[in-house]
């Protein structure tokens, strides 16, 4: 039994450092609407993995992880050069497509490794039995430089958000930047839908209430947290499948805040 | 190229690029890009229930009907969601309901060694192995579809183009008529779309329609404003980079959607450098590609054979199978596959069976070696059958192996 506290305490750790800054980048990215860029560095930070594979690369090694650093870098270039001025052309197109150009690559890739499919799924899943406390430490020390950054530089991103930033692509790029970095750093342990969920649903739930950032971090990480917390214990208690238990449960408040904020409107915030 | 293999592929890729060129227009003036892939992973969820409550098979028409409920769900939340939660944007909650659907169908099918093969084949698809039947269906359900959107097309395009004026009220019902109205159309567009979407999706996988979704939709745009050049410049670019497509799979013995997929977006690349690069430039990087299409015809398809790895788990006496007739997972038996099958069923001693079970990685393969073991030797077959089920293989075939062994169990069989 204290195993398995152990465990849980170790996962416990690990989310709340990881939420803080997730529920921060998520909210830059719910309000410019640039909802799926995190899907293609997550795709993106697999097609890195899978090359490594090919060019001899162990999975979830320090080869590995900066064969995918160097793919997603390379993908929040393109995410922040890429701006069309086509107006029916939407960012979010732009994304897509690179969405869909990092999936051919990691299939057509996957294609010609041996178990390549095994290796494709994997992305997807991640494997929070991989946690120890040295890749907490790892992760904890990265979040909190990145977490620095963005506290020093927070005009400016705050800005970038409002649309009235100067060298508008270089800020755009040390976003995407700091969002693949996170990214590589979690799909090896979470995979990609649970990265995906933590970026996300925090966010979305802070955003439907609030419109100020300090407060909108606070409520989305507490509400973070506590859905992860729930999601966690349930995963102990009943074996249930980890990434999908807590994607659900963060799912869960999700649809209780869209009730709460249907429900009772009160002083909406405006998009 | 193999007209027999690709013929049907092709007709296949025309009828869903007929539909989704046009649905594509749409989904990007509502600017909800990521609707297939939420749509398609609602739709699993549906038909994974379907099997789960009715012990449908994944490609019955109830399953479909179920796939199709949960895409009716799905369309409610994004109607009310649009409607009533406007402090976030609509594809934030596509892609949480996307998070959601991809959660739910990972927890329903539980994630256990050989599971993967199912994603894969979700993602990747396998337009190489669609049927005339196949062909009937995806006619008549779009076909169906387009009638839909031809009619409403007045509503749909007026919500598509200007959505905060159509929910305003006092507009004659007819073309939109207030929120509520709104919301009622947006509820039929999006099941309308969840339609083909589901439908496509089962036939051709997610990558792909996404893929004849967004694409040529976006090049049309780079010409033009006006929807019927659009559609006219969307589908005339698809045909082109589906058959290129077909040609690379062909000749470089790759998978197919993902082909087509690149493709597309090769194109979409030349066609973006039009409108930006010089006229030389883009000469340039034309003739750079269409030499590269050049020598892949040039190439003949042995050429191919030679550094494939067998990625696909196949057991030994179907790695020499053309690469080309590899089997994906849910495909209905082609030759090769159809080959392996029948060896399994005229196997007379557990013996050979055991050997069969040792080579084959494909849990389809194991389940129905075990199932056949089961017939000749309920006793040694019973060894086999819970040698496989401790391998924890995917929901359909874990139940597969289980009914038989129930069935020997209770005398039926």
């Amino acid at each position: 039994v204290s195993e398995n506290v152990h465990f849980l305490l170790l996962q416990l750790s690990l989310l709340a450092v990881v939420l803080v800054l997730h529920t921060y980048i998520g909210l830059h990215i719910v309000r410019r609407t640039l909802i799926f860029s995190d899907l293609v560095l997550d795709q993106l930070a697999a097609l890195g993995a899978l090359v490594g594979l090919g060019l001899g690369v162990a999975y979830a090694t320090p080869g590995s992880y900066v064969a995918s650093t160097v793919m997603v870098l390379l993908g929040a270039a393109l995410l922040a050069g890429i701006k069309p001025a086509n107006p029916l052309i939407p960012r979010e197109a732009v994304i897509g497509i690179l969405y869909a150009a990092a999936l051919v690559g990691s299939l057509l890739v996957g294609d010609k490794l041996s178990g390549g499919e095994a290796y494709v799924t994997k992305t997807l899943t991640g494997s929070m039995v991989w946690v120890s406390w040295p890749l907490v430490g790892v992760t904890a020390a990265v979040y909190a430089v990145l977490l620095l950054f963005h506290t020093i530089y927070r005009r400016k991103f705050i800005e970038l958000a409002s649309g009235r930033c100067d060298r508008e692509r270089t800020w755009d790029f040390l976003l995407f930047a700091t969002q693949g970095i996170i990214t590589v750093l979690i799909v090896p342990i979470a995979g990609v839908l649970l990265a995906y969920a933590f970026l996300m649903i925090p966010a979305a739930i802070a955003a439907m209430f609030t419109r100020s950032w300090g407060p909108a971090v606070a409520f989305g990480w507490g509400v973070g947290f506590g859905a992860c917390a729930v999601g966690c214990v349930c995963s102990c208690v009943w074996g249930l499948p980890y990434g999908p238990t807590l994607v659900l449960s963060l799912g869960g408040a999700f649809l209780a805040a869209m009730f709460v904020r249907a429900v009772l409107p009160g002083r909406a915030a405006k998009p | 190229m193999n007209l027999e293999l690709f013929g049907l592929p092709l007709l296949g890729c025309v009828l869903m690029l007929g539909i989704l060129g046009y649905l594509g227009i749409h989904v990007l003036r509502r600017e909800v890009v990521f609707i297939d892939i939420a749509m398609a992973q609602t739709v699993v969820v549906g038909m994974i229930a379907a099997h789960l409550a009715f012990g449908a098979r994944g490609d019955s028409w109830l399953a479909y009907a179920c796939g199709l409920a949960a895409a009716l769900v799905a369309a409610v939340f994004y109607a009310f969601g649009r409607s009533r939660a406007r402090q976030i944007p609509l594809e934030a909650m596509i892609g949480i309901s996307y998070a959601i659907a991809a959660a739910a169908a990972l927890f329903l099918v539980g994630l256990a060694p050989g599971g993967h093969i199912h994603i894969h084949g979700m993602l990747a698809g396998s337009v190489l192995w669609i049927k005339w039947n196949d062909i009937g269906a995806s006619a008549a359900i779009f076909g169906a579809v387009a009638a839909g959107f031809v009619v409403f097309r007045k509503p749909f395009a007026r919500i598509s183009e200007h959505y905060l004026q159509a929910a305003r009220p006092g507009e004659s019902p007819w073309e939109t008529g207030g929120a509520g109205k709104v919301i009622a159309w947006d509820i039929l567009f999006y099941v309308l779309a969840g339609a083909v979407i589901a439908w496509a999706t089962r036939i051709a996988g997610v990558l792909l329609i996404f893929a004849f979704l967004i694409v040529p939709a976006v090049v049309s745009a780079l010409y033009s404003r006006r929807w019927g050049p659009r559609l006219l410049i969307g589908w005339a670019f698809g045909l082109v980079a589906t058959a290129a497509g077909l040609l690379f799979a062909d000749r470089l013995d790759f998978s197919l959607g993902p082909s087509i997929s690149l493709l597309l977006v090769v194109g979409l690349v030349l066609a973006a450098a039009s409108r930006v690069c010089s006229r030389a430039v883009t000469a340039g990087i034309s003739a750079v590609v269409a030499a590269g299409l050049v020598a892949l015809l040039l190439v003949g398809p042995d050429a191919r054979r030679g550094g494939h790895s067998s990625a696909y788990g196949l057991p030994a006496a179907l790695r020499a199978a053309p690469p080309s007739r590899r089997v994906p997972a849910h495909s209905p038996p082609r030759p090769a596959q159809k080959g392996f099958i029948e060896e399994i069923r005229q196997a007379n001693t557990v013996q050979e069976l055991q050997a069969l079970f040792h080579d084959a990685t494909d849990p389809q393969f194991k389940a129905e070696i075990a199932c056949r073991a089961l017939e000749l030797d309920p006793q040694a077959g019973r060894v086999l059958a819970e040698a496989f089920l401790k391998e924890q293989p995917p929901l359909f075939f874990r139940q597969q192996v289980s009914e038989a062994m129930g069935a020997i169990d209770s005398g039926v069989k």
